[in-house]
């Protein structure tokens, strides 16, 4: 059989440049205005002469803003020219007009892509050159400009020709783009949504995610966003920061293979397809489980939260169960372009209904571990312990004897019974366990703890380490023979006094001393004591401060002060606390109790 | 020459073509008729290279036509929907196919402006549905194509329009040995310009014939006896068709002209005539009264 071989269809290529001419035209007077229009009005030849380092600032400054811009403007121009140029799939006639033509579908798609990316590429370049010769000489910021520029265009242009082979129907098109760029981070949220209502212990939330996060990586506006904030931190160089490198370089080849699955896509579309909300049979039962699943959960979610409803599993299901009908059959309506779905659907629908109700019964009884799930403690790296009123900050536990200890703690409060959890999550503190896995990944769980659970935890709160974290916020140890000078502050008195070496040292050691005689049992060790008094000591060899906070059973150290005559007496370190609720009433309300809890002011 | 094998397409699980069989000898002017929604615009979308067929085979001087750009540069279509881009005028789809045809003939685009006098600046969306198929056989045309598919390819044209474009039409397969393959649902304009006729229903090919084999083969008679009594007639004739005005009997009759009027004599009628069978009429009594599909068609 003989076939076509020819990269491209010069006729049909002209054809692209004479329909597509005022896109391409519009593309780059835009640039023009972006870019060696405003170096040219912003940097005249005289502040060139007289001033060339400003002017240079502010050329790489146009040129970094431009950059930053580059990713939206290319959103946008990456879909339009996607759909201009493959707009004839969505419809019947336009298609078979070019399926008939003697050129084979591959050559077709090649022309099309060739067409867009040649022409952006050469606007590109042309602006570059401008701009490179703009306000003075700056080849390197150009280039950059220029290659960030074309990667972000292949990658919009690559993930909307990807929706045009996908969806053969204009207006799906769009929603399928937002979807594919954005379908990450709104399962994220979902996820973080549901495991906060389902999980009490669920220890994180979708703006936790690092810039490294998969999330992120599928959402490119995002992360080219992040991979270019360091771009002013580094003096006046408006080069691309090396995050911004790694991700051009990861979303390059993203692109590339984007483009090869929407070519693979195109030569096995069928032509009847045109017009069909989805051109891939197969799919369709996919996108409608997808988000008749997602959509149920999520908007199912939102309205029990409308309704004040989550706490009640109920009215939560049912919220579940109507939206994700909803958006089932509102998907086949969008797929077969009928209102008329009910009578295939039927079967599916019921299917649904089970598979929401099954999987948040399941999220809801714990049948996944989540809730129960303690690491062995030979798979465990370190533990973080934070909990804002207990210790000073994150408390790192590194032994094996202290990771025993925070296991121990754990596993009690997994143990505990639902009334026990829910009188610690009323008028409990929060602590916060983040395990660091040999693995290298991470497990994080919260709880709630009052002081009914201190004997149970006791393990936890005796280990050095966390006793060192109730007063400093350094966990390793510093040699107090180190200390080089200190101060002391008291703001609401506007005190403020310089120690010594020596003082440094002396207070330094009282409070080891303090420490190491703390009764860890007391319960109101872990109430806010608002200590008034700040205390930095500087440690002189590894060029460290050291943040001390006093509580009531640091009585060396009161004493020192009191000596110092900094504060006249033990009590005068600390302030008025309010968080002794002074009297705790209830409403009875059918099914359920608020705690209704007043403060001393 | 065209040939298409057991074709076999379906649209979600609607077979559209169901073993469908053809073939157009080169040079031939092929008319495929048949009741809406009997396949033919599919079968032609097959010959065409648009549609991928589940089954069977489509080949074009031996070759399979789908996604071969060089049997494709020989076949030329104008559909019932012919494709052209909005913004475009006359001239820049010319220059398109051009481009896409390697036969396509500048001269002959500038001869056929005298016949069809379209203005060729105007874009084309702006026409009326009459000269946009008329800006369609002009740029087709202008192709020389070899094979030439055509989907009611004179429906919106006005009567003189359409003699003049049957006319281009036959003086290429005169002077070219074009092949022509067209459906239609109008047999009185097929019969003036096919030799060879397909008839479609159910995603298959019921019949095809030349168009001289089908008027050799069956005779209309209309012969008047004396009295309104009819004569007992020779056992061998095959009579498909009998009617009786008076003393006047119309008989359709499967057989050459002369032998049965031969035949005919021994009943002594007064009046004995053989008249020509239109296409229509032949197709109905041909396929008879057991072939719903042709009656469909032509009733």
């Amino acid at each position: 059989m003989l076939l076509t071989r020819s990269f491209c269809n010069r006729a049909l290529l002209r054809s692209d440049l004479r329909r597509c001419w005022p896109l391409f035209a519009g593309y780059t007077f835009l640039w023009f205005l972006i870019l060696p229009l405003r170096m040219w009005n912003d940097i005249p030849a005289t502040l060139q002469a007289a001033y060339p380092d400003s002017a240079r600032r502010t050329a790489l400054e146009i040129i970094g803003s431009a950059t930053q811009a580059a990713t939206w403007i290319h959103l946008f121009f990456g879909l339009i020219l996607a759909m201009a140029l493959f707009s004839y799939l969505s419809g019947t006639r336009a298609t078979y007009g070019m399926h008939s033509f003697p050129a084979s579908r591959g050559c077709q798609f090649r022309t099309h892509v060739l067409c867009g990316v040649g022409c952006v590429a050469v606007s590109n370049v042309l602006i570059c050159l401008l701009s490179a010769q703009s306000g003075g000489s700056h080849w390197g910021e150009s280039l950059s400009w220029l290659v960030f520029s074309l990667v972000t265009f292949l990658l919009f242009f690559a993930l909307g020709i990807l929706c045009c082979m996908l969806c053969a129907w204009l207006p799906a098109m769009i929603v399928a783009y937002g979807t594919l760029n954005c379908v990450a981070i709104l399962c994220r949220l979902l996820v973080d949504v549901m495991c906060g209502l389902f999980y009490p212990s669920y220890n994180d939330n979708v703006l936790s995610m690092s810039r490294e996060h998969i999330v992120v990586w599928l959402t490119p506006v995002l992360r080219l966003r992040f991979g270019l904030t360091a771009m002013y931190g580094e003096g006046d160089a408006a080069l691309l920061p090396a995050s911004a490198w790694k991700s051009l370089l990861v979303y390059g080849i993203v692109a590339v293979v984007l483009l090869a699955v929407s070519w693979l896509l195109y030569r096995i579309r069928r032509s009847e397809a045109s017009g069909d909300t989805l051109a891939f049979r197969p799919l369709r039962p996919v996108v409608r489980w997808i988000v008749g699943v997602l959509g149920g959960l999520g908007l199912g979610v939102a309205l029990a939260l409308i309704l004040c409803c989550t706490s009640n599993t109920v009215g939560l299901l049912a919220c579940i169960v109507a939206l994700g009908l909803v958006c089932m059959i509102g998907t086949q309506m969008l797929i077969a372009r009928t209102p008329r779905v009910f009578g295939k659907l039927w079967p599916e629908l019921i299917a649904l209904c089970a598979a929401l109700i099954a999987l948040c019964l399941c999220i809801k009884g714990d049948v996944f571990g989540f809730e129960r799930r303690v690491p062995q403690a030979s798979q465990v790296e370190s533990v973080e312990v934070f909990s804002g009123a207990m210790t000073r900050g994150n408390t790192s536990l590194t032994t094996p004897e202290e990771i025993d200890a925070a296991l121990q703690a754990q596993r009690y409060f997994v143990s505990r019974s639902d009334q026990e959890k829910e009188d610690a999550a009323r008028y409990g503190q929060t602590v916060i366990f983040t395990y660091f896995l040999k693995n290298g990944g991470t497990l994080s769980r919260r709880y709630s703890l009052c002081s009914a659970d201190l004997p149970q935890v006791k393990a936890l709160t005796e280990t050095d380490t966390f006793r060192r974290s109730m007063v400093l916020d350094a966990a390793e140890d510093i040699s107090a023979d180190n200390l080089r000078y200190g101060w002391v502050d008291i703001p609401e008195e506007e005190i403020s006094r310089e120690l010594t070496a020596q003082q440094s040292k002396d207070l330094y050691q009282a409070v080891l001393e303090d420490i190491a005689g703390m009764n860890m049992a007391d319960p109101d060790l872990y109430r806010n004591q608002n200590c008034r008094v700040q205390i930095h000591l500087e440690d002189a060899v590894s060029d460290r401060d050291v943040a001390i906070t006093l509580n009531l059973q640091c009585t060396r150290a009161l004493a020192l002060l009191q000596e110092w005559g900094i504060i006249q007496s033990p009590e005068d370190a600390f302030g008025a606390v309010d968080d002794d609720p002074d009297y705790v009433d209830t409403i009875e309300y059918p099914g359920i109790t608020y705690p209704i809890t007043t403060y001393a002011r | 020459m065209i040939e298409v094998k057991d074709l076999v397409k379906t649209f979600d699980g609607f077979a559209a073509l169901n073993g469908a069989t053809l073939t157009v000898p080169k040079g031939a002017v092929y008319g495929l008729v048949g009741p809406n929604g009997a396949g033919k615009s599919t079968l032609l979308r097959h010959i065409t290279g648009v549609y991928r067929q589940d089954s069977g085979q489509v080949l074009v001087n031996g070759v399979p036509v789908y996604e071969n750009r060089h049997v494709k540069e020989r076949v030329v279509s104008i559909p019932d929907d012919w494709f052209y881009y909005n913004q475009s005028t006359i001239r820049e789809m010319a220059k398109l196919y051009a481009g896409m045809y390697p036969q396509f003939d500048w001269d002959r685009f500038e001869k056929l402006r005298e016949l069809f006098q379209l203005p060729e600046k105007k874009a084309i969306r702006r026409m009326s549905k009459g000269m946009q198929r008329q800006a369609a056989f002009w740029i087709t045309m202008s192709c020389l194509p070899e094979y030439l598919v055509l989907d009611e390819p004179v429906d919106g044209l006005d009567p003189v329009m359409r003699r003049q474009v049957w006319q281009v039409l036959l003086d290429d397969v005169a002077a070219r040995g074009t092949t022509v393959l067209l459906s239609s649902h109008n047999l009185r304009e097929l019969e003036d310009v096919c030799d060879h006729v397909g008839i479609m229903d159910k995603g298959k090919v019921l019949l095809e014939r030349t168009l001289s084999d089908l008027q050799d083969n069956t005779v209309k008679l209309q012969v008047a006896y004396p009295t309104a009594q009819e004569p007992a007639l020779p056992a061998e004739l095959q009579i498909l068709h009998h009617s009786q005005v008076g003393r006047v009997h119309t008989y359709i009759m499967r057989g050459s002209s002369e032998e049965i009027c031969r035949r005919m004599q021994i009943t002594n009628p007064v009046l004995l005539e053989a008249i020509p069978l239109t296409l229509e009429e032949i197709f109905i009594y041909e396929l008879g009264g057991a072939d719903d599909a042709a009656h469909k068609i032509l009733l």
